[in-house]
């Protein structure tokens, strides 16, 4: 496990490094038992300029490493709270794709509220979802450095990068912060997910109305520096406080087992079954207003 | 297996009046049956039993009279008290590990005044082990159920980097297990690891483990005897419901100056002891340190140049016997384990205890004790930042005043009768953010809470074969103004409760309180000439809880106290057992069987957030818990050949609204099968060799069903919602150490050589298994074992004396 700031305020993460000093860890074969097949749906709708997409598949036993079995059948609609139906279409991959008349059109706007339909066979599903505010990236800052006991991986030397942004006045915005470097989404690790609750840690450590917190500021290294020339793009999402959860679900519990890891439990989810003797669907419907900040480090 | 429901019980009100009224009734039941006249014919002989070598005073010394098995056991101070007709007697002292004394008393007409000095067994290496029962019946009933073991044993038992370890012993008793290797604390008869009682010097001690719980903090070298209570637990000690473990420093050498210590792999140990007032008290300072930093700096690299890693301790203790009647000790503890690089966590714990040993006469003896204890923690992102960082502080402090009295009431009765106040105060967060030198602080409010007991009860010879020991206590616990608490919505099962704002604040008096009647019952007995009948029931209670959702304890746990929202747990535990000595080869055989049910035990909603959330008890759910098992120990403790074997069969379950589907499941410290082998073989005068092997059925954990994609990563999904359905692998381990006492040692002292070999065969026994994405693909799942210690641990120690 890494000690990065974002997933160690647990400080678990900490202790699980120090104590994991002298632990080893194998890979071994291990029989588990069987679970149903569940509907699986993947959606996270932005409201960025361009095509949106939803992806159907279903679960498979936990150690069955084929790709998971795409779940083209099914008609997919999301209606927003003005009663504008979005009508998706499947893809042979089991992703269902909503095409804007024009290229600029964007489905989400700030304020609405969405609610996913689903209809496979004989089985209804329905997950609702609101797209929030979210305020602007000010900047990235940057400075030359050593790497210390926190990065882990990476140069020995390079950029240690924070971004600004402040949170609006007022309890209860939640954010995602997604990372690329040279394009690519910094996602090794389900640990790495990073997340702020009104700027700061957790619910319970609600900062509001500040700038983000120095531990979120950094989060965006995850547990590197940049090199010179790298290409930093930061995307502020704000998502739903149920979001906030099942993402919180996804970091700490997408990998587990150490001593001071809590207690395994199913992800939260909100994707209702509409009818009854259907065995629940997993996944997540959310929504979130995306600003972005992109630099090129020297 | 159907579930005993029992009705709580929970008084709102404490009633002086029922409680001065059970206690006359007591008085009167066990002392109104003696006339006055068999007082006057009757005389006492008293005094304390101490080691010759040190003048320590000895704990559970059997003292019998002309070798019958009327007679008694000295107290935790060192006390007994015999009262007789009048006449001449041989007193018997026996105590294991020292050659038994006899002494001619004449009784007439006045309090006889016999103090006693034993001298050590000729050879150390004889000693035994463990104590399940004592040489004879008179005891009493108690010693019956307490594991003894000795600093003695533990330092030649085979160690973990070869550092002598209270804890790793005790996990070789019967009943007691831990949630993995190197996890903090210990598990008596499936209870959690905050119900059981640490006490040092009558001071409990909130965080038992350095270094995540591979060491307990106490120094072996300043420990002069511990016990441990699962069982049979008298009335005198309370406030946690699965175990009391009793730990007594040594007091000091008050014949000479005496110098002690040792090098081992991770700390290096000195201890100072010196005689007082002209050999009238003593003193004794130990301290420990590890010193792996100091060792590995060198070859830190740079960006690592700034990491703190140590952990100390210091015990210190005094005693001055004032006069024959007055004897006053102060002891102390304080330890601390520091880890840091970049950002820096500590934690530690703190004892102060006074206490005064008063012998009003022969029969009334009391000890008054005064402790003050602290716990804390403290986390901080950056030492080295000002204008951006992360902060966090908690704490829990205890002041008590415990008077307990002995009063050697007549032949066959011994009341014990106290009570105890305790006055909490609690931190459990207070955190500071500043970013871009904006300061927000978070303070999670200070709780201030109270208990209040009171107890009585009777260790009662009837007969040379039946010995009872009975007694109740009640305890008070109030949370205390100014304060407040929080109410919370009522929510589904296993949802967490949304709080209701804002909270009820009180400036005055009490918020709330909850009252418990604690009975407690043993008996011996003998119905063979060599093999007893024990039965026993006991009720405890427990104010005090610690929130831990996560596998092992970890020293950011917070300790939060009873409210409102939080019902005090309490368990009630059946008990019965045989004891059976066999003479030839001098080995003891005892089964016992328990039923415990455990009330209001704690368990978390999905998602907790148990850190520095003012709003936990939302977070938190109750339900019951049952455990169950049989205990086997056989022991051998004559002959050159020593040790025990013991094999417990037990299950731990809970059953918690909201999780598990409502039903049962067993709980993370839940081992089918437990043996545990431990023995000691003298080679020659200065050679001995000592083995442990260890086979633990495996821990229950939750493993997914399944996998399902999300957002490029594959995640882990439990069909059905169940806890605890899959068992790890059985663990086991072989440990061995050999002791080579030098022929010549620094000072013209003693010293000697410890090498042990920890998991001498190399098992990789598993701490927890688990899922996860494989390192370079979020998509691909693999499970994996973790091992704590994962190789063969070998260890060179270096012990003098002098």
């Amino acid at each position: 496990m890494r000690v990065t700031w974002q997933s160690s305020f647990s400080l678990l993460a900490c202790l699980s490094v120090v104590a994991g000093l002298a632990g080893c860890q194998d890979v071994i074969d291990l029989t588990l038992p069987k679970g149903d097949k569940h509907l699986v749906v993947e959606a996270w709708l932005t409201d960025q300029p361009g095509p949106q997409a939803i992806r159907l598949t279903e679960s498979a036993d936990y150690l069955d490493n084929s790709p998971a079995i795409p779940l083209p059948d099914a008609e997919v609609t999301v209606e927003d709270d003005r009663g504008t139906r979005y009508r998706f279409v499947a893809q042979p991959d089991g992703w269902y794709v909503w095409q804007p008349a024009a290229p600029a059109d964007t489905l989400g706007r700030i304020g609405r509220a969405y609610t996913l339909r689903i209809h496979r066979g004989a089985m209804y599903y329905e997950a609702t979802s609101s797209l929030r505010r979210v305020p602007a990236v000010d900047s990235i800052t940057y400075v030359y450095k050593k790497a210390g006991i926190e990065q882990t991986e990476g140069p020995r030397e390079g950029y240690l990068a924070q971004f600004y942004a402040r949170d609006f006045v007022g309890i209860g915005d939640c954010y995602w912060i997604k990372v690329f470097r040279n394009g690519r989404l910094y996602n090794d690790d389900t640990g790495d997910v990073i997340l702020s609750y009104d700027g700061g840690l957790s619910p319970s450590l609600a900062v509001d109305g500040l700038t983000f917190a120095e531990p979120i500021r950094q989060a965006i290294n995850v547990n590197k520096l940049f090199s010179p020339k790298d290409t930093l793009l930061v995307e502020l999402h704000s998502i739903t406080p149920e979001a906030y959860d099942f993402l919180a679900w996804v970091r700490t519990e997408g990998t587990q087992g150490g001593l001071f890891d809590p207690i395994p439990t199913n992800p939260p989810g909100n994707i209702r079954s509409l009818t009854s003797n259907t065995p629940p669907a997993l996944g997540f419907f959310g929504t979130a207003s995306v600003r972005k900040k992109r630099i090129v480090l020297p | 297996m159907k579930y005993v429901s029992y009705r709580t019980n929970h008084l709102r009100v404490c009633r002086p009046g029922r409680l001065l009224a059970l206690s006359g009734f007591f008085l009167f039941f066990f002392g109104g049956h003696c006339p006055a006249a068999c007082a006057q014919n009757r005389q006492t002989v008293s005094g304390y039993v101490r080691d010759l070598a040190n003048g320590e005073v000895l704990i559970g010394v059997t003292v019998s009279v002309d070798h019958r098995t009327v007679g008694t056991v000295t107290n935790n101070y060192g006390f007994y008290s015999l009262n007789l007709p009048p006449g001449t007697y041989t007193l018997r002292f026996s105590f294991v590990g020292f050659t038994s004394r006899e002494l001619a008393v004449t009784l007439g007409e006045t309090p006889v005044r016999q103090n006693v000095e034993l001298s050590a067994a000729a050879t150390q290496l004889q000693e035994v082990s463990v104590r399940a029962l004592p040489d004879s019946a008179s005891a009493g009933v108690s010693a019956l159920w307490t594991n003894a073991l000795k600093s003695q044993t533990i330092r030649q038992m085979p160690a973990l980097f070869g550092e002598a370890d209270v804890i790793r012993s005790i996990q070789l008793l019967p009943g007691i297990t831990t949630v993995g290797e190197g996890a903090s604390g210990f598990n008596v008869r499936g209870g959690n690891v905050d119900q059981n009682l640490i006490l040092l010097d009558e001071a409990p001690v909130y965080n038992s483990a350095h270094l995540f719980g591979f060491f307990f903090i106490f120094n072996p070298d300043a420990v002069k005897d511990i016990r441990l209570m699962k069982g049979g637990i008298p009335v005198s000690y309370g406030g946690r419901i699965s175990s009391i473990l009793d730990v007594r420093l040594k007091e000091g050498n008050s014949r000479k100056q005496s110098v002690s210590g040792g090098i081992g792999s991770i700390f290096s140990r000195l201890t100072y002891e010196q005689p007082l007032a002209g050999g009238r008290g003593s003193f004794i300072v130990a301290a420990r340190r590890s010193y792996l930093d100091i060792l590995a700096r060198p070859f830190l690299r740079e960006e690592l140049s700034g990491s703190r890693f140590y952990f100390y301790d210091l015990t210190a203790k005094a005693n001055l016997r004032v006069n024959a009647a007055n004897t006053l000790y102060l002891s102390g503890y304080l330890g601390r384990d520091v880890f840091g690089a970049g950002f820096g966590l500590n934690w530690g714990n703190a004892t102060a205890t006074a206490r005064w040993n008063r012998v009003f006469n022969e029969k009334l003896f009391l000890n008054l004790t005064l402790y003050k204890t602290a716990y804390d923690y403290g986390f901080n992102s950056d030492a080295q930042k000002q204008q951006d960082g992360f902060r966090w502080q908690s704490n829990i402090d205890t002041h008590s005043l415990k008077p307990d009295f002995t009063y050697y009431l007549m032949p066959g009765h011994t009341l014990s009768f106290g009570g105890q106040y305790i006055r909490y105060n609690t931190t459990p967060g207070r955190a500071s953010i500043t970013s871009n030198q904006d300061e927000k602080i978070y303070l999670l409010e200070r709780q201030i809470a109270d208990e209040l007991a009171f107890y009585v009860g009777n260790e009662h010879v009837v007969n040379e074969r039946l010995s009872l020991s009975y007694g109740i206590r009640y305890s008070l616990f109030r949370n205390r103004a100014p304060g407040s608490y929080y109410q919370f919505e009522p929510a589904g099962p296993g949802q967490r409760r949304p709080v209701i704002l804002p909270a009820v604040q009180q400036q005055s008096g009490i918020l709330h309180q909850y009252g418990n009647w604690e009975p407690r019952f043993t008996g011996s007995w003998k119905l063979l000439d060599k093999g007893s009948l024990k039965l026993g029931y006991q009720r405890m209670v427990q104010y005090l809880h610690l929130l831990s959702n996560t596998a092992a304890a970890s020293p950011v746990d917070v300790w939060r106290l009873s409210s409102p929202n939080l019902r005090p747990q309490r368990s009630d535990q059946f008990t019965a057992g045989w004891v059976q000595q066999i003479e030839p080869g001098g080995y003891e055989v005892s089964l016992e069987g328990y039923y415990k049910l455990l009330h209001n035990q704690i368990d978390y909603v999905k998602g907790a957030n148990l850190l520095l959330n003012p709003y936990v008890e939302g977070d938190l759910l109750a339900g019951k818990g049952r455990a169950y098992g049989v205990e086997a120990l056989v022991r051998k403790q004559k002959g050159r050949f020593t040790g025990w074997l013991s094999y417990t069969l037990s299950r731990t379950e809970r059953r918690i609204a909201g999780l598990n589907n409502d039903r049962w499941f067993v709980s993370r410290f839940d081992r089918t099968h437990v043996l545990n082998v431990v023995t000691q073989y003298p080679f020659s005068k200065r050679v001995s060799g000592s083995a442990t092997f260890t086979l633990t059925s495996g821990a229950p954990v939750t493993l997914p069903t399944s996998r399902w994609e999300w957002a490029g990563w594959a995640l882990p999904y439990q069909e059905g919602d169940r806890r605890n359905t899959a068992r790890m692998p059985p663990t086991h381990r072989l440990d061995l150490s050999l002791t080579w006492q030098t022929k010549k040692a620094p000072f013209h002292g003693r010293g000697e050589w410890v090498a042990s070999l920890y998991n001498a065969y190399n098992r990789r026994n598993a701490f927890s298994v688990y899922t996860r994405q494989t390192e370079n693909d979020n998509l691909q799942t693999e499970a994996v074992r973790f091992s704590v210690i994962g190789s063969v641990v070998p260890a060179l120690t270096y012990n003098f004396n002098f």
